[in-house]
C-alpha cells in the first residue's frame, strides 16, 4: 500500500479530532510549529479531493463564518484505520531510526554508535 | 497583481468546484507567504488542485458533457469571429479581400441566422439545427472566393460552421452557460485583428491549405499560421514579421499551449471540440484527437499518482 503523503496524514490527524475545513488545517499546521511551517494552499485543497474521492473522508456540513461558506469534512471509518496503518508504519520507522542512533528507550538522549 | 494571478488560477477549477471552495481558497490565499518563491509554490499546488478535481468533476454525471459543451461553445465563437462575423463586417466596410466576393445581403442574413440559431439552442435542438441549416446556405451564398461555385461554398460552411453548431446541439446540457461563445467571439476577433483572411488562416493552420512542408505536425501547423499570417500583415507588423520573428512568437506559442493541455486539465478538456473538429478536416491534424485524448489519459495517470506535498518553514530568529 502506498505511503499517505505528509499534507493527506495531516488532515486526517486533524480531523481524527473534529471535523473540519481546508483553512483550519493550514490554521492548525502554522500554530503547531509556532507559526513558522505553512502549508500550500492548494495542495491542502487537492489532497482534501483526492481523500474524499478515495472514502477517507467524507462531507460533514457547511458554515458561514465571517460572510466566507466554509465547507466542514469528517474522517470516515475507513480513513481511521488507514491514518492508523500510517501512525504504525511511521513508529516502526522512528524506532528503527533511533536504535539505529543509540537513542534510549524515551529516545531522549544518544551517539551514534 | 498576486491575487489578480491566483484569482485566474482558481478559474481554471470546474465550476461546481468553484462554487463550493471559492471563498476558502481566497481567504487562505490571502495569507499565503509574500516573494515569487511563495507564489510559484501556490500556483504549482493549485494547478495540481485544479487537476484532482477535474480529475473527479469528469466523473460525475454530466461533468464530461457540460466541459465539452463549454469547449464547443468557445470554439463556435472563435469561427463565428472570423468566419461569418468577419465576413459581414468587411462585406459592410467594402473592405474585402481581392479574389473574394460577399453579397452584403448574403452575409447579413447568415449572420443574423446564425445568431438566431444559437438563441434557439436555449428552446429547441431541432429549430437550433433548422434556423442554423438556413445561416449555413445563407453563408455559401454570401462566400465566393476564386472559382467556387454554391456546392463547394456550401461544404465549407458545413464543415467548418455546420458541424461546430451541431456539436452544441448534440452537446446542450440543460443549463447551459453562454460567456463562453463570448469568450471564443472575443478571441476571434482579435485574432482577426492580426489577420483579414483569419478563416482561410485557418485552414492553413488545421492543414486543410498546405503552405510549409514540414515533417512535425505541431511545427507545420504553427509554420502554416505564422507564415500565413505574415503574408497578410501590413505596417509595422509586417516589418516585425519579416524580420522571422513571429515564427518564433508563434511556435512558442503552439508549443505553450501543447504544455498546458498537459498541465492544466481544463485547457485539454475545453481544446476536445476543436480537436476533434480539426482532427476531421485533414489527415495532418488527424493527430490532433488522439493528441488530445492522450493527454487526457497522461494527466489522469500522472496526476492521479502524484501527491504534491509543498510546504514552507520560515526562518527561526
Amino acid at each position: 500500500m502506498r505511503s499517505l503523503g505528509r499534507t493527506s496524514r495531516l488532515i486526517l490527524t486533524v480531523l481524527a479530532k473534529a471535523p473540519s475545513h481546508g483553512y483550519g488545517v493550514i490554521s492548525w499546521v502554522k500554530s503547531v510549529s509556532g507559526g513558522t511551517e505553512k502549508l500550500a494552499v492548494g495542495s491542502v485543497y487537492g489532497s482534501f479531493e483526492k481523500l474524499e474521492s478515495q472514502g477517507l473522508i467524507e462531507h460533514d456540513h457547511d458554515q458561514v463564518e465571517n460572510g466566507r461558506t466554509r465547507r466542514y469534512f469528517r474522517i470516515t471509518n475507513t480513513g481511521r484505520t488507514r491514518l492508523a496503518q500510517e501512525v504504525t508504519t511511521l513508529a516502526a520507522e522512528v524506532e528503527a531510526a533511533q536504535q539505529a542512533l543509540g537513542f534510549d528507550a524515551l529516545g531522549l538522549t544518544g551517539e551514534p554508535s | 497583481m498576486r491575487d489578480a494571478w491566483f484569482r485566474s488560477l482558481i478559474r481554471t477549477f470546474p465550476q461546481p468546484y468553484r462554487a463550493d471552495y471559492q471563498d476558502q481558497l481566497a481567504e487562505a490565499l490571502d495569507e499565503a507567504p509574500s516573494g515569487t518563491s511563495s507564489v510559484i509554490r501556490e500556483s504549482l499546488a493549485l494547478i495540481w488542485a485544479s487537476s484532482v478535481s477535474w480529475r473527479r468533476h469528469l466523473k460525475t454525471p454530466g461533468g464530461l458533457r457540460s466541459s465539452a459543451f463549454f469547449g464547443a461553445m468557445l470554439w463556435l465563437g472563435f469561427l463565428m469571429a472570423v468566419g461569418p462575423i468577419a465576413r459581414l463586417r468587411l462585406s459592410v466596410l467594402g473592405q474585402v479581400p481581392e479574389g473574394m466576393s460577399v453579397p452584403p445581403a448574403y452575409s447579413i442574413a447568415a449572420a443574423a441566422l446564425l445568431v438566431a440559431a444559437i438563441v434557439a439552442l436555449r428552446a429547441s435542438r431541432i429549430l437550433a439545427l433548422m434556423i442554423g441549416l438556413g445561416a449555413v446556405v445563407a453563408g455559401a451564398l454570401a462566400l465566393r472566393v476564386g472559382e467556387w461555385q454554391l456546392v463547394p461554398a456550401l461544404g465549407y460552411e458545413l464543415r467548418w460552421i455546420g458541424l461546430a453548431l451541431a456539436a452544441c446541439a448534440a452537446l446542450r446540457p440543460q443549463r447551459a452557460s453562454w460567456m463562453p461563445l463570448l469568450g471564443g467571439l472575443a478571441a476571434g476577433s482579435v485574432s482577426f485583428l492580426f489577420a483579414t483572411k483569419s478563416i482561410y488562416l485557418l485552414r492553413t493552420a488545421s492543414g486543410e491549405e498546405k503552405l510549409v512542408d514540414e515533417p512535425w505536425w505541431a511545427w507545420a501547423l504553427s509554420r502554416n499560421y505564422a507564415f500565413g499570417i505574415r503574408g497578410h500583415l501590413s505596417g509595422p507588423l509586417s516589418d516585425f514579421a519579416s524580420r522571422g520573428v513571429w515564427e518564433w512568437v508563434s511556435f512558442f506559442v503552439v508549443v505553450a499551449l501543447l504544455i498546458a493541455m498537459i498541465t492544466i486539465p481544463a485547457v485539454a478538456v475545453l481544446m476536445i471540440p476543436a480537436a476533434v473538429h480539426l482532427g476531421l478536416m485533414s489527415p495532418i491534424t488527424a493527430w490532433w484527437p488522439p493528441f488530445v485524448l492522450l493527454a487526457i489519459a497522461g494527466w489522469r495517470l500522472v496526476w492521479d499518482r502524484v501527491d504534491v506535498n509543498i510546504s514552507w518553514r520560515s526562518p527561526v530568529t
